[in-house]
């Protein structure tokens, strides 16, 4: 390195500020970075390769499982039977926004293992804001997933705590099956998840279910501002929630810029 | 299932120096910067469970950013940026270095993408010509001129001339 090389370096080193903000891992995983059209298409088409395969696998499998699992949207478990003896394969489904309990009794009646993490994050406490494997993924029924859970008092909590972390449920030992409350009941069935999704897909997705839809567009406001135009970002009743067929889900959808 | 290197962790440890290296890629734009880090971090996200094993995970969310800006440089970013604003400045930071710092961030809007990805690899982290060639995925020897056009552009800027020429005293 050159003079001049030495005290560019030593320029560079000594003039890139502070951070006015840090960065963490929740804001990675809600905020679309480029809110241009083209990096957040990608995403929304392979969510909804991902439903579609869901929807087409379901159709497939007539109506055997009854009602719909909880906390399935994008990722309906499409239980692709596998002919070897291993776990069949599902897709892991979005398990954000929810809440702790919402989110561990979905993914216990998927047949997980569920393990929670406490994390520092902004969002409401209690509140999932990471998994792991992320949505989408395709797992074996009875894998490990791992929920990262918005920590109360968030502000000088550095690391996962320690006491976050429990074991929800006891690693099974087969390929356990969804939770008998999901198919002994096919009366009522488990709302299920659409954030994320589409307006369109997620209304399919509601009714293919059994389930009224209301859709709500929203005016564009400061807080909406980062997820995709035209994707819900909010439902109610929350995913998970079992409500009788017939019962109208609202779901409310991202304005356009 | 081995548990993997936790992401909020990862985000927590890193994100720091991505910020940085960003600012430095961006052309002193801290909104710009973010956005880059985050989508740089949102890929890692999607691919953790092959990238928490790796040897060292942040050269590939530093790969992955380098990557990224690379091929957003059909963004503007060069363009005029019509507010001016200086990134907040810690206290105590001298008059001299403010203004060294708006000619960088002048000087660095100047040069283009390539040129200030080297620049911030072989200057600001001190890599290696072959490191840098490596990350950015070309030839040492595109490096070396790419480095030479970005200091030569550089000297243009007066108030960095005097300072790069050593003609000024730090």
């Amino acid at each position: 390195m050159n003079a001049g090389e030495q005290r560019l370096s030593q320029l560079l080193k000594s003039s890139v500020p502070d951070p006015p903000h840090a960065l963490s891992a929740d804001q990675v995983t809600t905020r679309p970075a480029d809110r241009s059209a083209k990096s957040w298409a990608i995403p929304a088409l392979a969510a909804a390769a991902v439903a579609v395969i869901g929807l087409t696998a379901g159709v497939a499998a007539s109506h055997h499982a009854g009602a719909p699992s909880p906390g399935a949207g994008a990722g309906r478990p499409t239980a692709t039977a596998s002919a070897s003896g291993g776990c069949p394969e599902q897709t892991v489904p979005a398990f954000s926004g929810l809440t702790q309990t919402q989110a561990v009794a979905a993914a216990e009646a998927l047949g997980y293992h569920v393990e929670v993490l406490a994390v520092a994050s902004q969002a409401v406490p209690g509140t999932v804001v990471g998994q792991s494997p992320s949505v989408g993924s395709r797992v074996p029924r009875g894998a490990a997933l791992t929920l990262q859970v918005s920590a109360a008092g968030e502000a000088g909590q550095g690391t996962a705590s320690p006491r976050g972390r429990n074991s929800a449920s006891p690693a099974p030992a087969s390929c356990p099956t969804a939770a008998a409350s999901a198919t002994a009941r096919p009366a009522n069935g488990a709302v299920p998840a659409v954030t994320s999704l589409h307006a369109a897909l997620a209304g399919t997705l509601l009714r293919r279910a059994g389930f009224a839809v209301t859709v709500v567009d929203s005016p564009p406001s400061a807080a909406l501002r980062y997820f995709p135009p035209g994707v819900v970002y909010r439902q109610t009743p929350a995913a998970g929630t079992v409500a009788r067929p017939g019962t109208r889900v609202t779901v409310y959808v991202a304005p356009k810029p | 299932m081995a548990q993997p290197p936790d992401f909020a962790d990862f985000v927590r440890s890193r994100s720091g120096a991505m910020l940085r290296a960003a600012w430095l890629l961006t052309g002193g734009d801290w909104a710009l910067a973010e956005d880059l880090v985050q989508t740089a971090l949102g890929e890692v996200w999607r691919r953790w469970g092959r990238v928490a094993g790796m040897a060292a995970p942040d050269a590939y969310a530093h790969k992955v950013m380098l990557n990224t800006c690379l091929r957003w440089r059909g963004r503007r970013w060069t363009g005029e940026i019509a507010s001016a604003f200086l990134p907040e400045s810690a206290a105590g930071d001298g008059f001299h270095q403010v203004e060294m710092r708006e000619a960088l961030v002048r000087a660095l809007r100047e040069l283009s993408m390539r040129q200030r990805a080297v620049i911030m690899l072989r200057y600001f982290e001190d890599r290696s010509e072959a490191e840098t060639a490596d990350i950015m995925g070309c030839s040492v020897g595109t490096v070396k001129s790419q480095a030479a056009k970005a200091m030569a552009k550089l000297r243009h800027a007066p108030a960095l001339r005097d300072f790069l020429t050593g003609e000024a005293v730090a």
